[in-house]
């Protein structure tokens, strides 16, 4: 049965309902789809060569194109496995950042400097 | 003398208790509703507890593909950024500057990106439907503790909607 959530939006009218533990589990899986797709962002702008601001410009565009591939996995649907559209956007944006900047820094040392 | 002894004795049985935790974990029966912190764990051993009825082993195979390619990726993107040190040791010698890498290593870039994207697209895991009424959400068993389960919660006041499937 699991551990399902009740939002009582109007008593009057069908009760809208999902099941948490699978909601979190999805949330679960847009989370490490964008920290392991910043690492491959950072790793990617240290080979290139991105100094300042070039950079943070190619996360933002590597989290847009993570958006647009996650929406097409969810089949572009989000009432069957989120409850609004702004987690499958919006979630992980900034949590990916510091990831990038680490391995960004880091693969820039190796590659041009060491 | 007594201290080196004393103290690989004692590593020693830190050791054994862990290799003897680490079998009793493996052996344990995975929990109905486990959020497993080692998913590289359940791909080798290929347990994919979901509760859905279609799709068993195409959730595991997948996971595994999107896992080889992943490290694909990653290999090719290693690879790329070895042809770039090249690259810049070939620039120091004729001394110009670096103004970004040769045209093959930006193609390489490019494929490993796609790879890598690809594989964290279908590597974490399928999206569940969150629907408690659609067909791959339904309870096909008990739980185990039903010594807890209570009936008399405020689903009671839901309108009964149950169109009875077997």
């Amino acid at each position: 049965m699991g551990s399902s959530e009740k939002r009582s939006k109007d008593v009057m009218s069908d009760i809208p309902t999902f099941s948490g533990e699978n909601l979190q589990k999805n949330l679960k899986v847009i989370q490490n789809s964008r920290t392991f797709l910043s690492i491959i962002a950072g790793v990617l702008a240290g080979i290139i060569g991105f100094n300042g601001l070039t950079g943070f410009v190619f996360y933002f565009v590597v989290m847009l194109i993570t958006s647009v591939g996650l929406m097409a996995k969810a089949g572009f649907s989000a009432d069957l496995y989120f409850d609004s559209w702004n987690r499958v956007l919006f979630d992980g944006f900034l949590g990916g950042l510091m990831s990038f900047v680490l391995f960004w820094t880091f693969a820039y040392d190796l590659v041009h400097i060491f | 003398m007594n201290y080196v002894s004393f103290s690989l004795l004692y590593i020693r049985r830190c050791a054994v208790c862990y290799y003897e935790l680490f079998n009793v974990i493996n052996y344990l029966p995975v929990p109905n509703s486990s959020r497993s912190s080692s998913i590289i764990l359940r791909t080798l051993n290929l347990v994919g507890e979901t509760k859905t009825r279609s799709g068993f082993i195409s959730y595991t195979q997948d996971m595994n593909l999107g896992f080889v390619i992943g490290v694909l990726g990653v290999l090719i993107l290693s690879h790329a950024a070895y042809s770039t040190i090249q690259y810049r040791g070939l620039l120091k010698i004729t001394e110009e500057e670096f103004s970004g890498p040769p045209l093959n290593v930006v193609l390489e870039l490019i494929v490993g990106l796609a790879l890598c994207m690809w594989a964290a697209l279908t590597f974490p895991g399928k999206f569940l439907s969150i629907h408690p009424d659609s067909d791959e959400n339904r309870a096909v068993s008990l739980p185990d503790n039903t010594d807890f389960m209570i009936f008399n919660h405020r689903g009671r006041l839901f309108p009964p909607e149950i169109t009875m499937k077997f």
